[in-house]
């Protein structure tokens, strides 16, 4: 197998503990290059970190944030009082949780099929039209999605009426509500995410294809033993940064596609605290949800990483 | 590859996959043709709905109103050229970090891979960012279009997985023979990852072409605004007059009057044009980069 | 060879940013706009050098997303900005965002860098924006105007005129802010009843379809009545511009504004309180309600109200209008649009005013206001500015009688004429501007208005002559006609909640509590006992947060003062 690394190498690297500066030394060069990776994060990630302490502070605009005087849990608190929390959350995972089910194969069984296409004039242009909806603002998608949903002029309705059949309102529909999102997501985001995939596919060996051919392996075979576990590290990796991203179950797009009709489902974590939190202290009150959010990510992906460890090669850290 | 012959079951597969291909592609290239079609259509025409495939009244006022102003050409030079100085930066920097990272045996790899995943979740907010540029004087210049946005972890993570799947053989045989680690990096690496380095070329160009909120929240400067903050203007500014006009907030007659006759453009029509417009100068330059999509030269440089 | 290939990648790596750098050092000298240049021709103009006023560029923020609309293209050199700048010396810097607006003005505040002038709504100092600037008035951002304002009479015109009187208790003089003055409103009517625009609300209905009907507009002027009208459309088989059946009654985006089908619940009421049965009581809390959700279920259920009405987007919103699809639509008259399109095509679609509808007290419903607007455009100077005098300057000349012909008009000769002491357009210059806007906004017409000049009106100040009028005002008139504004010159109860000493408790559980949205998943329930309960929760929830004691209290203090509407 290619991916497995050769277990021979030539130069002895130091194991032991106390050797470890020898080691240190051994790999400067790739400290060296990491160097300024490292400083850009500490100036523009780390230093303005400080600003999540707006979450527990009465920010006061002449005290600064670090002047400011404390006020602990109080946000936390009313967001997790609040009634409707437990119901916003529900909704939050279950969107999430089914967009990871659907929405996150979906691009890899695109690259594969672009994949398959053997003519590559015609799977360049399938590529890029592919990912031609990624460049629409959710705007003016969900303008489209309800023009052909309406329930009065809308394209489907029309085929039903014609049919005989009456006129569905269908983004007030609370049962539809998930798949219309889901759906519309694995349209816009399915021709980008490939790319990764189809970047990861090049690496192949076509010769690897015919050794197996003339071992008398057949097309799912050729799938299931060179295609996949060539891009399983790419999976596990794109699968890792999904889950940290689980409870954004898509700000944009729920936003507009919301209908006070669905709303019992369709009510997520960022669109509920926009609504609540245009009262005092918005600021405060959205760092501190958005810090909410961080920290159970940051959970959520040690515990994954520890998992993915135990059961592959393929991990984080 | 050599040829084959394609069994009946290949072909019904071939048959199947084309078509689901093709019905797909039909689905996300409609709405282009529909933008297209809108974007020139006399906007208050459009209003009125059934504009499918072509426009009904034809006009080149959108995107009249669009390059008119004198700006637009600056603007558009300020996202070309941000966009290839960024490109071209990021990917370098981003690729010696994963070259970094990947390398085997790396003490303490756990803790910076954490050190820099640690910043994906968790952020200071606009505030604090406002208030760092400020300090390092990059507010209203250019280089706030540049710095802020030269790392993205999750372009260095993709990266690192693509050289974990280089054959550590390879920069060995090169360390022997007494190359230093910039040329391992260089020579043998770089090669053989023209892929992943062309996908993150193009997330990278893609992301910074389309960013409109760092001109807008960073800079006042007119000449220094790049073209996706300039059309956003643009749209905004004709929803805030259409807004007013009818009723938003200013009461005042000879506002209206004018705003009354914005002579079909309306900022739906505008939307319509600005995606086109700043859509089409990516579609023309991912061709140039597919070049770079075949497999590396992997084949034939060991004898395995 | 692959090394120099290396180095030469490298090299052109580098040369790139360097290539970038020396370009902002030329561009940041090309587009030095500073009016160094003009000083001279300031002087130039004969003003001797001891009167010529100091030169000062000054930064003005439109913090309004999109209000960069109105700005020049040329901000120093157009025809206004230069008059300006001759009499007061004060050019400004101007510029916009497209953002939100709070988001803006709290990382202006929370950084230190707040513009010299800045503009930005202000519509009440609980939450939004108005909160932001309060604050930031509190926490030392803003300059504090007391000291200057008997040397600017215009300004202390403007900060005097065309308030309410309860907004301007509460909230621009809140006992917080100590006494002092930060903010200038803009926008405002100047005083007079005549100024108080008219916005014009209520139920319009296509004039065709009434027509076929045989119904008179005015005679709907009752719930049963619409009721019966919808349904005779719904039953009439009308077609909108496509040939397609039309939707008896919606409303545009978002469902504003679905309120006008359910105006005979209402009464003149200018504050969260309503007096029933002798008795005060929290608006949210009162039968009406409950009346006035199922009556709008009804609609919906029975077909009569468009579904989408709630979820419209301003596009579908637009598209329904423009083709004639609603044959009753609830919001203002919506003229600007259906002037460019529905009227041009088929004039004999025109839409009528119904009614207007009588509410509860048998008075027709029309639009309430106090005798000043409640929240407006306000401008504020920064703490930091270091010349207030110039600032204040320019705002005073601005909203002098001068500035405003200025402001409106624009140059006497060159854009108008005075005939009878009131302006007019030069015909071939109103020609070019009705052809070319963006003339307009060139010659500087468009920024001043609206964001600079407050206590004023140019309807009232420069009323149109008849033949002025064009069919389209003279159709907006015919409705204000119909549905005069009622004026209740009070101070609204709502201000004195904010003296219930567990007035924040109440906030912190209900503030944002959106009834709104519990009302729309109502008129969408399974049924009508659903329905009502989901109303029924939505009630309770005032209750928990306290309603019907600060409903006492306000009762109360009520009394103290004679004053007081509800």
């Amino acid at each position: 197998m290619i991916v497995k690394e050769a277990k021979v190498e030539v130069m002895p690297i130091p194991k032991k503990k106390s050797e470890t500066w020898s080691r240190v030394w051994y790999f400067r060069h790739a400290y060296l290059f990491m160097l300024p990776a490292v400083i850009w994060y500490l100036v523009f990630s780390y230093y303005p970190m400080y600003g999540v302490l707006i979450a527990f502070k009465d920010f006061k605009y002449n005290l600064g944030i670090m002047g400011s005087p404390w006020e602990g849990l109080r946000f936390f608190k009313q967001f997790l009082n609040d009634s409707s929390f437990y119901s916003v959350l529900k909704n939050t995972l279950s969107i999430s949780g089914l967009k990871l089910l659907f929405g996150f194969p979906a691009p890899l069984v695109l690259a594969l099929m672009l994949n398959a296409v053997m003519r590559s004039k015609i799977k360049r242009i399938f590529q890029t039209i592919s990912y031609l909806p990624h460049f629409v603002s959710w705007v003016v998608v969900v303008t489209l999605m309800q023009k052909i949903l309406s329930p009065n002029v809308g394209l489907v309705n029309d085929i039903r009426e014609k049919m005989g059949l009456d006129s569905i309102f269908f983004m007030g529909m609370p049962s539809l509500f998930y798949p219309l999102v889901i759906s519309s997501d694995i349209w816009k985001g399915i021709g980008w995410g490939s790319i990764i995939y189809l970047a990861a596919l090049t690496n192949i060996d076509p010769h690897l294809y015919e050794a197996a051919e003339m071992d008398g392996a057949g097309r799912w075979s050729k799938l299931f033993k060179i295609t996949l576990p060539t891009l399983v590290p790419t999976i596990g990796i794109l699968l890792i940064f999904s889950l940290s991203g689980i409870l954004n179950a898509g700000f944009d797009q729920i936003w507009l596609m919301q209908t006070p009709a669905t709303l019992s489902v369709s009510e997520i974590l960022d669109t509920y605290v926009l609504k609540t939190g245009i009262q005092q202290g918005q600021f405060a009150y959205s760092t501190a949800i958005g810090l909410f959010k961080s920290a159970i990510s940051l959970v959520l992906i040690i515990t994954v990483n520890k998992v993915a460890k135990k059961v592959s090669d393929v991990s984080l850290w | 590859m050599g040829t084959r012959r394609m069994s009946a079951a290949d072909k019904i597969y071939s048959t199947l996959n084309y078509t689901v291909l093709f019905l797909f592609c039909l689905t996300a290239l409609y709405p282009f043709i529909y933008f297209l079609a809108l974007s020139f259509n006399d906007g208050y025409d459009a209003m009125k709905g059934g504009i499918y495939f072509y426009p009904r009244v034809f006009t080149l006022e959108n995107y009249s109103k669009a390059f008119n102003n004198p700006q637009v050409l600056n603007a558009f030079w300020i996202s070309v050229s941000r966009t290839l100085i960024v490109t071209l930066c990021s990917v370098m920097l981003t690729s010696l970090l994963a070259y970094g990272l990947s390398r085997k045996g790396l003490p303490g790899r756990k803790y910076i891979v954490f050190f820099f995943f640690f910043t994906t979740l968790f952020s200071g907010g606009l505030i604090p960012t406002f208030i760092l540029y400020r300090q390092i004087h990059i507010i209203d210049t250019y280089w706030v279009l540049v710095l802020p946005v030269l790392y993205d972890f999750f372009n260095a993570i993709v990266m690192k997985t693509f050289f974990d799947g280089i054959p550590p053989s390879l920069s060995e045989s090169a360390r022997i023979d007494g190359a230093s680690e910039l040329s391992v990096f260089a020579r043998i690496i770089l090669p053989l990852s023209m892929p992943v380095l062309a996908t993150i070329a193009l997330f990278v160009g893609v992301g910074v072409w389309n960013d409109w909120f760092t001109g807008q929240f960073f800079i006042s400067k007119e000449n220094l605004q790049p073209a996706a903050t300039f059309l956003n203007k643009m749209i905004s500014e004709a929803s805030f007059q259409t807004m007013t006009g009818s009723g938003g907030g200013s009461s005042i007659q000879n506002m209206s009057q004018s705003q009354m006759e914005l002579r079909g453009v309306t900022p739906e029509a505008l939307r319509m044009t600005f995606v086109i417009i700043i859509t089409t100068p990516i579609l023309c330059v991912y061709p140039f980069l597919q070049r770079f999509f075949v497999k590396g030269v992997l084949v034939g440089s060991l004898k395995e | 060879m692959r090394k120099t290939r290396l180095k030469g990648s490298l090299g052109l790596a580098a040369a790139i940013p360097l290539l970038a750098m020396s370009m902002t050092a030329c561009s940041d000298n090309g587009g030095n706009n500073e009016p160094n240049a003009t000083a001279g021709n300031a002087t130039n103009t004969g003003q001797k050098e001891a009167d010529a006023p100091k030169q000062v560029t000054l930064t003005f923020l439109s913090a309004w997303n999109g209000g960069g609309a109105g700005f020049p293209q040329d901000q120093v050199n157009n025809p206004v900005a230069k008059a300006i700048r001759e009499k007061t010396g004060v050019t400004l810097k101007m510029e916009s965002i497209t953002t939100s607006e709070v988001e803006k003005l709290n990382t202006m505040f929370a950084s230190g860098t707040v513009p010299d002038i800045v503009n930005a709504p202000y519509w009440s100092t609980t939450g939004g924006e108005g909160q932001v600037i309060k604050k930031a008035a509190m926490e030392g951002q803003l300059l504090d105007l007391t000291p200057y304002l008997d040397k600017y009479p215009n300004i202390k015109r403007l900060i005097t005129t065309g308030i309410a009187k309860d907004f301007a208790e509460f909230d621009m003089n809140s006992p917080d802010l100590q006494g002092k003055q930060y903010i200038i409103p803009t926008e405002t009517p100047d005083g007079s009843i005549e100024s108080i625009h008219n916005w014009n609300y209520g139920l319009f209905a296509r004039g065709d379809i009434l027509k076929a009907l045989n119904v008179n507009a005015a005679d709907i002027d009752t719930q049963e009545k619409l009721y019966d009208l919808l349904e005779k459309i719904k039953n009439g088989n009308f077609k909108d511009i496509s040939g397609k059946p039309v939707i008896p009654a919606g409303t545009l985006h978002n469902g504003w504004d679905s309120s006008q089908f359910t105006k005979g619940w209402t009464g003149y009421n200018i504050s969260d309180f309503r007096e029933e049965d002798g008795k005060l009581n929290f608006w949210a809390l009162s039968k009406d309600e409950e009346d006035k959700m199922l009556y709008l279920r009804k609609l919906i259920k029975d077909g009569l109200f468009d579904p989408e009405a709630f979820s419209n987007t301003d596009t579908t919103a637009m598209e329904k209008l423009t083709t004639g699809k609603l044959a009753v639509f609830g919001a203002q008259p919506m003229l600007g649009d259906l002037s460019k399109t529905l009227y041009k095509t088929n004039p004999e679609m025109q839409y009528e005013l119904l009614g207007p509808m009588k509410n509860k007290n048998g008075e027709i419903a029309t639009q309430v206001e106090k005798p000043g607007r409640s929240g407006f455009p306000a401008i504020f100077l920064s703490a930091k500015i270091k010349d207030p005098d110039a600032a204040l300057r320019y705002l005073d000349f601005v909203n002098s009688d001068e500035g405003r012909l200025l402001a409106y008009w624009g140059i006497e000769g060159k854009d108008y004429t005075m005939v009878d002491g009131r302006p007019q357009w030069i015909p071939d210059v109103k020609k070019q501007f009705d052809e070319n806007p963006d003339l307009k906004r060139d010659e500087g017409l468009n920024f001043l208005p609206g964001r600079f000049i407050g206590a004023f009106s140019d309807t009232v100040t420069w009323p149109k002559t008849d033949d002025q009028k064009t069919q389209w005002d003279k159709l907006e008139e015919s409705f204000s006609v119909k549905m005069p504004i009622k004026i209740i010159d009070k101070v609204s109860a709502t201000y004195l909640e904010r003296e219930w000493p567990k007035y924040q408790q109440f906030r912190d559980k209900v503030g944002s509590f959106d009834f709104n949205a519990e009302l729309q998943k109502a008129y969408f329930a399974k049924s009508d006992e659903e329905a009502l309960k989901i109303l029924h929760n939505a009630q309770e929830k005032f209750k928990d947060a306290g309603a019907l004691e600060m409903t006492e209290f306000v009762a109360q203090k009520a009394a103290e003062r004679n004053d007081i509407g509800y």
